[in-house]
């Protein structure tokens, strides 16, 4: 039962550095990654690769035992979602009608949207918590429910795996909360789900496995404990961390959390 | 989606009809039933109209026809361009489609005169002359949009910055060769360059039939790839690689899309010569009326383009009679101004996520 497997994947810019050196990454259904990094260590482009946006140099990226380059863009689009960082551009259109989007690799070409369609944009809607804004252009969002929108949808895309490029960056924490746990929620659904996250914290809540990419490389992979510990994180992102473990409600054993903790240099306020 | 389509059609026939009344405003002003009658008497079910009358309304049928066709092109053009690039400034004439045809036609134009002893075989050869222009502009026009997407595309993606820079650039090289091409013409054969001339800033009188057949089958053509990419032209608003993570297969689509621009430009510019400005505007005015999604606009696009033109052409004949201006000049008049308003007005509204 494994979702995504990723081997030897290799990748570089024309001309340019290496931006992935030899990276495997499983992700089974059921489970939720969390993929963090440096800025620069080729975490968005590694996602991109897991979609088939980009073709790797080397290596291999296979879904549900199929090489991805063998699916047609159309099945991919309907068991593999992206939810991106931002769009190039903002879409004029209403909240409901650029969530539709998601359900245009279930639709036929000349076929009208189905009850199937309507029930997922719904759910969708419900789940990412912004029908009070269906109605509304894109345009009169703020930038966190613009995130939610994104996030919803690839929900109403219905796929069985979602790589999701920080998701909660312009959100507050209610609502990071929220759209992780609704990122989460799909993969205690059978489903999986691999996402980007500078959020360290939200990672040990909500992941089951985290993998650390430095420089091209997957410099660790395993559980939370394993992974957010300051013995494996100062060396990759170059800051003291202090570390200590937080009970969960509900989720049995406490999670560790992590807090960047550098002495920093203090501006000298002395001197005139 | 019926009722707006229902409004422009019947604009589209409003706007006909009065053309088929009023001609070029020079000649006779028919009522509204020789209209009716000549018609009948074209489709063979009635008595022509008296004299000389009959042919002149025939004229004036095929005008009146080829310009609505030659409008329709232009718009869906436009709107499939601007689809496409995600830019409401795009045009046909962007992509070197104008003036390759224009190149075309000028090589035409003086094949008939240089091989067929002079300007004279330009009207008198008949049915082979316009024929073997249009041909030659079609050609002209596919072979430099051709040539630009070409160049414009990097494995199998059309880069849009790319393609622009590249339109910008035949624009200019054919403008030189053809305004080199004016000047010796202007001195070796002064009406061998009228009918270049005439050529660079549109015509719309004296079209033939087989102008308008050609036009009746390939601006139908054209607008047949509206099905398969209209809702993909929307999928595309937020970048090529979040509708592909969609499922939509953007290079199907934008070669789809820009091959359709490209027919429905070359062939209305092919009977036509250059109308700046249709292909802009309309699909501008109707995105502001109807809004974004594409199925419908694309389709509003050809009905609109009818009209704008058959409206354009009226206005300009009955306003100036008898010194109406060439349909090219006065469009790029009323644009030029239309052009600015509009960059001044998008200056305001960036739509960044």
């Amino acid at each position: 039962m494994v979702a995504l497997v990723v081997r030897g994947l290799e990748f570089a810019y024309p001309g340019g550095a290496p931006v992935l050196c030899g990276v495997d990454l499983d992700v089974r259904a059921g489970e939720v990654v969390c993929l963090i990094g440096p800025n620069g260590a080729g975490k968005s482009t590694l996602l991109r690769l897991c979609a088939g946006l980009i073709e790797p140099t080397a290596g291999t990226v296979s879904f549900a035992g199929q090489p991805l380059r063998d699916l047609p863009l159309r099945a991919r689009a309907q068991r593999i979602g992206v939810v991106p960082q931002a769009l190039r551009a903002l879409p004029a259109m209403r909240v409901r009608d650029f969530i539709a989007q998601g359900r245009y690799a279930h639709r036929a070409r000349f076929a009208r949207s189905t009850p199937a369609d309507h029930a997922a944009i719904e759910r969708a809607l419900d789940e990412a918590d912004i029908r009070a804004f269906a109605e509304r252009p894109l345009e009169e969002l703020s930038g966190g429910q613009r995130q939610r929108a994104l996030v919803a949808r690839a929900l109403a895309q219905e796929p069985e795996l979602v790589l999701v490029d920080e998701p909660t960056n312009a959100l507050d924490p209610r609502h990071q909360l929220q759209v992780f746990g609704l990122v989460a929620g799909l993969g205690c659904r059978g489903r999986a789900a691999l996402a980007i996250t500078h959020d360290l914290n939200l990672a040990s809540q909500f992941a089951t496995r985290i993998a650390l990419l430095d420089a091209g490389r997957i410099v660790a992979d395993g559980s939370v404990h394993e992974v957010l510990r300051a013995d494996v994180l100062e060396p990759v992102y170059r800051t003291r961390f202090e570390t200590g473990a937080a009970p969960v409600a509900g989720w049995g054993e406490p999670r560790p959390w992590v807090l960047p903790w550098d002495a920093p240099a203090r501006p000298d306020v002395t001197r005139p | 989606m019926v009722l707006p389509l229902a409004l422009l059609a019947a604009l589209v026939a409003l706007l006909a009809c009065a053309t088929l009344q009023v001609g070029s405003g020079v000649g006779v002003t028919l009522s509204f039933s020789s209209v009716a009658r000549g018609l009948r008497a074209w489709i063979g079910a009635g008595a022509p109209l008296e004299g000389a009358l009959q042919v002149l309304f025939e004229q004036r049928l095929v005008d009146t026809a080829a310009a609505a066709l030659v409008g329709a092109g232009l718009a869906l053009s436009g709107g499939l361009l601007q689809g496409v690039f995600r830019n409401d400034l795009a045009s046909p004439g962007l992509l070197g489609i104008s003036s390759g045809a224009t190149l075309g036609a000028a090589a035409g134009v003086i094949l008939i005169g240089g091989g067929l002893g002079g300007a004279e075989a330009l009207g008198v050869a008949g049915l082979f002359g316009p024929a073997l222009v249009s041909s030659l502009a079609f050609i002209g026009a596919l072979a430099v949009s051709g040539l630009v997407m070409l160049l414009g595309t990097r494995g199998g993606r059309i880069s849009v910055p790319t393609l622009l820079l590249l339109g910008v650039a035949a624009n200019a090289c054919l403008g030189g060769v053809l305004a080199a091409l004016q000047e010796v013409l202007f001195e070796e054969d002064y009406e061998l360059s009228r009918a270049v001339f005439s050529w660079t800033f549109g015509n719309l009188a004296d079209r033939t039939y087989g102008q308008v057949m050609t036009l009746l089958m390939l601006i139908p053509l054209a607008a047949l790839v509206v099905p398969f990419v209209g809702r993909e032209l929307d999928l595309i608003a937020g970048g090529e690689e979040d509708a592909e993570s969609l499922g939509v297969d953007t290079r199907r689509m934008k070669l789809l899309a820009v091959g359709g621009a490209s027919l429905a430009a070359a062939a209305a510019v092919a009977v036509a010569g250059q109308i700046a400005f249709v292909g802009l505007v309309v699909p501008h005015i109707l995105r502001g009326a109807l809004g974004h999604s594409h199925p419908r606009l694309l389709l509003a696009c050809v009905l609109g383009g009818a009209a704008f033109l058959l409206g354009a052409d009226l206005v300009n004949h009955s306003l100036l009679g008898a010194r109406a201006l060439r349909p090219g000049v006065m469009l790029s008049l009323i644009g030029g101004p239309f052009f600015l308003a509009l960059v001044l007005r998008r200056r305001a509204e960036v739509r960044t996520w």
